[in-house]
């Protein structure tokens, strides 16, 4: 009991994550380019936060980062107070390219954390059917990902990263390479997942709109060196209108911002 | 008549061959020279019948078999774990490709000299001391050689797929797997064997069918009184010219049989990697 309280208190003292200070520098044949550039942002524990920018902004870096799958030189990360080294199971991630196992049927791509983490077969199947129905496809347990759509594939993914039971789960332009429409009907499922699982969710994007659609807060990034430009707390409720004038007047607001910063760059 | 047409196709131009073989031995005229075919079909319709006192055709095949089985299994299991790593780790392989390089171009019979000074007669049997029993014969017939020989053959087409095959995996696959708690163990044998293993199929084919044929040069060692190989020199010096040929057919035969059973098995197991975009 006491351990718990102890863990819950530490949960309280700290945000989920913490990244505080961090440059990246690539370097590059035509020299050293400064990817990030002191970086400060916290999540809290629950809350989902998008980032979206251009590209070239090194958000996708900064996830990598926060997923320990990128060293973080300068500066640090930290998941509940404590700095990371590499890659934990409390962090899960969903890719933008297409990341299941082609010869693997769909439920044994979703239980293939629980695999890897010694977990018996039946046992891992049947937690692995309990997050497919969440993204409703408990139907296509059986299919190889090479039957499915895109949309399917990434729902899949999604599935996969929760059955691991993380705290936090990262995505990187997860729904970037998937038509309009069925990326409209994949962030209302997301949204619906989230609430049923209060995950904390970092999410990039360079859809304006896909942010002011999901996030509690957005995380403006700019280029050249990538780095913050501005944030906004998103207050209006679920499910969000996207015709609604606040709506409207924020990825406005944002696009300006973003245009601004290109403009500035142009001069 | 589209099946009649697909199916008689690969059957004209053996026909005629085997027309152009009974021609030119009619021609000939000498059984030393060009046995007539069925000269050669009656000692492959016979696999009882000993021939040039040297055991049946199909005992001999066996002897091949197993000889090029032992040395194939010594190359597959160094350069299958051995191609994954230099294939993940561009640090070991180039470490390594430069020194594996060098022997990369030295055909398999190159090495026949130094081979009989390290290893002369040795066989399995000696090495192993297998007691005189009904499996004595195949253990002391498999020379350290041989093995040496076929080991050489197999190995660089296994190790060279091996390599290309996890050179394809794509970083994601092996991030994801991170990410969800995968070890070096875990992406070693969950992510990157699975995704090269269709390479490696097809250089395990490729590398057995150079195994085999490094056979015939492995049976011509000093020791060797066996084998499909041994039979057809041995059939050359008494001027047996049609054991000769049936020996040819079976080296054939059995290569063919061996490579169709690596292309049923790809295309069974393999459905994912031709239908994955």
């Amino acid at each position: 009991m006491e351990a718990t309280d102890k863990i819950a208190q530490s949960a309280a003292a700290h945000p989920e994550i913490t990244v505080r200070g961090v440059s990246k520098v690539f370097s590059t044949r035509s020299g050293p380019v400064e990817a990030l550039s002191h970086v400060d942002m916290t999540v809290e524990s629950s809350r989902f936060v998008c980032i979206v920018g251009p590209s070239g902004c090194g958000k996708s870096t900064l996830l990598r980062m926060v997923a320990g799958l990128a060293s973080c030189e300068q500066g640090e990360i930290l998941f509940r107070g404590a700095p990371q080294h590499g890659p934990c199971r409390q962090i899960g991630m969903v890719f933008q390219e297409y990341s299941l196992f082609p010869w693997l049927n769909v439920v044994d791509n979703t239980g293939i954390g629980l695999e890897f983490g010694g977990m018996p077969r039946d046992k891992r199947e049947q937690e692995a059917h309990r997050y497919l129905a969440m993204v409703g496809l408990e139907k296509f347990a059986l299919a190889m990902p090479h039957e499915l759509s895109g949309g399917m594939r990434q729902r899949v993914a999604i599935a996969r990263a929760l059955t691991n039971n993380p705290d936090v789960l990262l995505m990187d332009e997860p729904f970037g390479a998937i038509d309009a429409f069925t990326r409209i009907i994949l962030q209302k499922r997301l949204l619906d997942v989230w609430e049923k699982s209060r995950k904390t969710i970092l999410f990039v994007t360079h859809s304006v709109d896909e942010a002011v659609y999901l996030a509690d807060e957005i995380i403006v990034m700019g280029t050249n060196p990538g780095r913050i430009v501005d944030r906004f707390s998103v207050d209006m409720a679920r499910p969000r209108q996207r015709d609604a004038p606040v709506y409207a007047s924020l990825v406005t607001r944002i696009l300006a911002l973003l245009e601004q910063q290109d403009t500035a760059e142009d001069a | 008549m589209k099946s009649a047409k697909a199916f008689a196709l690969p059957l004209i131009v053996p026909l005629l061959f085997l027309i152009l073989w009974h021609v030119m031995a009619q021609v000939v005229r000498n059984d030393i020279i060009l046995p007539d075919i069925p000269l050669v079909w009656d000692i492959m319709v016979s696999p009882h019948e000993d021939l040039i006192s040297m055991g049946t055709l199909p005992a001999n095949t066996l002897i091949s078999l197993a000889r090029v089985f032992a040395g194939y299994l010594v190359a597959v299991v160094l350069a299958i774990p051995l191609g994954i790593v230099m294939g993940y780790r561009p640090d070991v392989n180039t470490a390594l490709n430069t020194f594996l390089g060098l022997f990369r171009s030295i055909p398999p019979l190159a090495w026949v000299p130094l081979v009989l000074a390290w290893f002369g007669m040795l066989s399995l049997a000696d090495v192993f001391s297998v007691p005189i029993g009904p499996a004595y014969p195949y253990f002391h017939n498999i020379k350290l050689s041989m093995i040496f020989i076929i080991f050489i053959g197999g190995f660089y087409p296994v190790l060279t797929s091996a390599i290309h095959g996890v050179g394809l995996v794509p970083q994601t696959l092996t991030d994801a797997a991170r990410v969800l708690g995968a070890n070096q163990v875990d992406i070693f044998r969950k992510v990157l064997l699975p995704y090269a293993a269709p390479s490696i199929i097809n250089g395990l084919r490729i590398g057995l069918g150079v195994s085999w044929m490094c056979l015939v040069s492995a049976e011509m060692l000093p020791g060797s009184l066996s084998g499909v190989g041994y039979l057809i020199t041995h059939a050359y010096t008494v001027g047996r010219t049609d054991v000769v040929i049936a020996g040819m057919i079976s080296i054939g035969l059995v290569g063919a049989v061996l490579d169709r059973i690596f292309r049923l098995y790809e295309d069974r197991k393999f459905v994912w990697k031709r239908l994955t975009k």
